[in-house]
Formats: C-alpha cells, sequence, structure tokens
C-alpha cells in the first residue's frame, strides 16, 4: 500500500482513480480497508488540497473540517453542532471530516461481514429475512441498510450545498437508493472530491437521536428539524439506505417497516415532534 | 465490583450476541454492534465491602469477587423500570423495541383494569 500526499488539487485528482481511494481522517477508510471491503493500491492523502476551516459566519464550511472543530463552533447551525455532538466518540470526532462523514458506508451487519447482498452486486437482502431491527423503515425495497450518518440529516434538514472539484449540488442530490443497475448510494463520479459546504442561516435549527447507548452509537432514529425562510424541513437518520427527507411527520404512517424495525416507527414519532417543537 | 456492575449493565441494557439465523454466524462481532457500556451509561456506583472473612470456604478466609455484582444487576434494573414505569420487561437486553413492547402492554393492562367491573 502506496500514500501519496499531493499539494495541488490537480495533482490529486491525477493521483485518484485507478485502484487509489482518497484518505482524510481515516476513521471510515482505515477500518474498510482492514476488513477488505475497500481494497486500494494506493491512498491519496488529501489533507493538503481540501480546505478545512469555517468561514463567513458559519455558511461556508471545508470539507476538511472535523466533527470536533464543527461541534465547538457557535456560528455553525444548532442542527450540524447537534449531530456531530452525538457521533462517534471524541477521539473519532477530532480525526473524521465532514466530507468524509457524508460518505460513511452502512453498518448493517451483512455488509460489513460481505455476505453476497443487494448492496455487494447480489440478488437478495440478507437482513430482510434475517436479523435486521438496527434497518430501514424507509426505501428498503431492495436494500434494507440504514444510513450511518447524523451530520448528513443535519445537512439534509439545512438544505446545504456541496461544492466538489466539478460542480456544486444540493445535499440531497449526493443520495440515491441502490438500483439493479447501480448499487451505489452515492452520485459521485470516480475521483470526485466533496471540497466544500455552503449552509443558509436558519432560523432555528436541532437533531435529537435515539441510540442504545447514551454515547458511541448509531442511530436508532436520527431526527434533524431546521425552519429556514419560514419553511420547515425534517430528515432522518438510521431509517433507510440513504439519509431521508421527511416530507411531513405523517409520511411516518406510510413508513414500510420490516417486522423487527416497527419499533422504529414509534421511536422515530415522539423524536419528530420533539424536534418540529425545538424549532417552531 | 464497579466492573462488575458495569458488566451487568452491559448484558441488561445493551450487549447482545445476534446470530444469522440462515448461517449460524455471528452478526455483532465489533465493539460498534455488540456495544459495551461506555461510562456516560453508568450511573453512581457505591460500594459498601462487609468484612467478615469466610474461613471455611480458604484458608485466608478470603472469597470470589469478580463475577457476584452481574448476577443481581439485571434484576435491580428490570424492577427499577417495573417500579417507575409499571412495564414488564421480558427479555434481555432491555433494547428500545423491548421497551417500547413493554410500555404498551403495561398501557393495556392499565386501560383494562380502568374498565373491569370492580
Amino acid at each position: 500500500l502506496q500514500l501519496v500526499q499531493p499539494e495541488s488539487l490537480d495533482a490529486a485528482a491525477a493521483a485518484l482513480g485507478n485502484g487509489s481511494v482518497a484518505l482524510a481522517g481515516g476513521t471510515e477508510l482505515v477500518p474498510l480497508l482492514r476488513s477488505r471491503l475497500v481494497q486500494a493500491e494506493t491512498l491519496v492523502d488529501v489533507r493538503g488540497v481540501v480546505p478545512r476551516g469555517v468561514h463567513e459566519g458559519g455558511s461556508r464550511i471545508g470539507a476538511g473540517t472535523t466533527l470536533a472543530e464543527l461541534e465547538a463552533d457557535p456560528e455553525i447551525p444548532a442542527a450540524l453542532r447537534e449531530a456531530c455532538a452525538l457521533a462517534a466518540s471524541p477521539q473519532l470526532r477530532s480525526m473524521g471530516s465532514i466530507g468524509g462523514n457524508l460518505l460513511q458506508a452502512t453498518r448493517c451487519w451483512y455488509w460489513r461481514l460481505r455476505y453476497p447482498c443487494f448492496l455487494h452486486g447480489g440478488s437478495t437482502c440478507h437482513a430482510r429475512e434475517g436479523a435486521h431491527r438496527e434497518h430501514a423503515i424507509f426505501g428498503n425495497e431492495r436494500c434494507a441498510s440504514a444510513h450511518p450518518s447524523d451530520p448528513a440529516a443535519a445537512l439534509l434538514a439545512l438544505g446545504a450545498t456541496l461544492r466538489t472539484d466539478r460542480r456544486s449540488f444540493p445535499v440531497a442530490d449526493l443520495y440515491r437508493l441502490p438500483t439493479e443497475d447501480d448499487r451505489d448510494v452515492t452520485a459521485l463520479d470516480p475521483g470526485e472530491l466533496i471540497l466544500e459546504l455552503e449552509l443558509p442561516r436558519p432560523e432555528a435549527s436541532t437533531y435529537v437521536k435515539a441510540m442504545e447507548r447514551n454515547r458511541f452509537a448509531f442511530a436508532l432514529v436520527g431526527v434533524a428539524a431546521a425552519r429556514v425562510g419560514g419553511e420547515t424541513r425534517l430528515a432522518l437518520a438510521g431509517v433507510a439506505p440513504i439519509p431521508w427527507l421527511l416530507a411531513d411527520p405523517e409520511e411516518l404512517d406510510r413508513a414500510t417497516p420490516l417486522p423487527g424495525t416497527a419499533y422504529k416507527v414509534d421511536l422515530a414519532r415522539p423524536l419528530v415532534r420533539r424536534a418540529l417543537e425545538a424549532v417552531a | 465490583m464497579e466492573g462488575g456492575i458495569i458488566q451487568g449493565v452491559g448484558h441488561t441494557l445493551s450487549e447482545e450476541r445476534l446470530v444469522d439465523p440462515a448461517s449460524g454466524r455471528v452478526l455483532t462481532q465489533t465493539l460498534d454492534t455488540y456495544k459495551v457500556p461506555t461510562i456516560a451509561d453508568m450511573p453512581e456506583m457505591v460500594v459498601e465491602l462487609l468484612d467478615i472473612p469466610d474461613e471455611h470456604l480458604t484458608n485466608l478466609g478470603a472469597k470470589g469477587l469478580g463475577e457476584p455484582p452481574i448476577v443481581p444487576t439485571a434484576a435491580a434494573i428490570v424492577n427499577a423500570i417495573r417500579d417507575a414505569t409499571g412495564a414488564d420487561v421480558r427479555s434481555l437486553p432491555v433494547t428500545r423495541e423491548e421497551m417500547l413492547r413493554a410500555l404498551a402492554e403495561a398501557r393495556e393492562r392499565e386501560k383494562r383494569l380502568a374498565t373491569s367491573p370492580a
């Protein structure tokens, strides 16, 4: 395994692709490499070229900013600060970058243990028939995995925009459900790098999270709410293969839980109510 | 003693070995899935040692201490849940799913009691 440390975006772009992957904090990539879920010949350390830090009163964030930096910055909207503070552990948050966090792979135990599941290119979702209490209640027809990122739900509710080395698009467009033709849950091109996030200024925002432990656990259900320009948006973590934009609280009545995830709908209702009250 | 209580809290509230019914493989192989308590999950622990040697057990009078505090912890927590909420928990660990089931059952029981003739 080779490590390269490019000093310009052009050099990074040239080094990416063809058996090489981008490395920032390493909290996601290193375990994936160890368990051979990601295979690479070259790691491209992008910390020298991806912006880091909070600018313009919290409305521009470098993708290399760590979760620890975001949770401690009073200019960052509350939903994102709280989502960062409730994610992982202090050690992981001081290494992990917000850009990398958005690209986290699912914690589905079947996917992690390399069962030949739908997400790995197979034809069945092992979780649907098997153990699935931490799995999805929405968008789970082909793959019942749950998206693990707390900050992604916050950014979705806030209506953030991503700027990559090639284009800008709403964070909602970063994610898509896996399909027969494409099992990827993110829409980045090969070698494309997230550089910056742009946030609107919300009037109010919050993030609340249910987990099986008080700290250091992935969300059973995470709920972000943000009121921006008089409009309130809800987004959920841990309930679908991708961060899930909830049109309204009643959408929970139309959830499609598995037998073992029906409780997540009941868990989500009071969290949604609490989040809406907090931003009202 | 404190370590034993922490282990008891773990198997009561969050630690569970899940097995895939089809393949028999253990699914909770890592510390993100097999959830050992963190310090944030622990209440204050007050340990009082009773200094009563048992000379019939060993020639120093000493007794084993590692495992005994694990044993009553589950019962203490589950009884506290019953005391605080009326919910009867039936399986360990007490996941959010089991807690919601037990609360719903307790509400049903309350309703039946309230409507049944005295």
